[in-house]
């Protein structure tokens, strides 16, 4: 399915930490997507 | 390892909330010493470490130096699975959360780590840990749900999802650092 490809997740993820951090600014939002985006690029090691 | 019970059911919940949990651990621990580490370093000295890791990893990901950065070179035991068919999983996804009992093909934790480690409150730590299993959760739910080879497709779309993250990564971590001076 189209929605679980990689490249769709780490766009809709890069998308997510751009309107999470830039447009809401919201205090917490580095710090989630700093994680999330460690997360997600150590795919591969299951 | 996909196909493990861990993979279906309320077993995969328990899996992923094993993930978040692993990630909140981690960063316990790491805030906890280095509130500790950090107590003599102004701010500004602490963000140049960071960005010491950072100029690092990036030198080792381009192949430029080559560094080996502590890692258990390993998969975690389907011994787990013993503990039951809840208990299993959770422990399981604790393990891979933590992001220190398996494979790290990533240089980007080490960096969320040593940021954690050193600039962020317990709170900020514990939103980016439960962050980073929820970042592994996505990977482990997406390969799952991808009818083909989805580790094959990571693979060959490494550069370009890299470039996606690391972008993504840079920007969280310069907004936590102006948001700290």
């Amino acid at each position: 399915m189209l929605r679980w490809h990689p490249v769709v997740l780490a766009t809709a993820l890069t998308a997510a930490a751009v309107a999470g951090i830039l447009i809401s600014g919201d205090q917490w939002a580095p710090w989630v997507f700093l994680g999330a985006t460690a997360g997600l690029a150590t795919s591969g090691s299951t | 390892m996909l196909s493990s019970p861990v993979w279906r059911g309320s077993p995969a919940f328990a899996f992923r909330v094993g993930l978040l949990l692993g990630g909140a651990i981690t960063a316990t621990v790491l805030v906890v010493v280095g509130s500790l580490a950090r107590a003599p370093l102004p701010w500004w000295a602490r963000w140049a470490l960071v960005g010491a890791v950072l100029v690092l990893v990036a030198l080792n990901e381009l192949r430029v130096i080559d560094v080996r950065l502590p890692e258990n070179r390993r998969l975690v035991p389907e011994g787990v699975f013993r503990l039951g068919r809840h208990l299993g999983p959770l422990q399981f996804g604790i393990e891979m959360g933590t992001g220190a009992r398996t494979y790290l093909p990533s240089g980007l934790p080490y960096i969320a780590a040593t940021a954690v480690l050193l600039t962020a409150s317990v709170p900020q730590a514990l939103v980016a840990g439960a962050a980073f299993g929820f970042g592994r959760a996505l990977m482990t739910t997406a390969n799952l749900n991808h009818p083909g080879d989805w580790d094959a497709l990571w693979a060959r779309h490494a550069r370009l999802t890299a470039a996606l993250l690391s972008g993504a990564f840079l920007l969280s971590l310069g907004t936590a650092a102006v948001a700290t001076a």
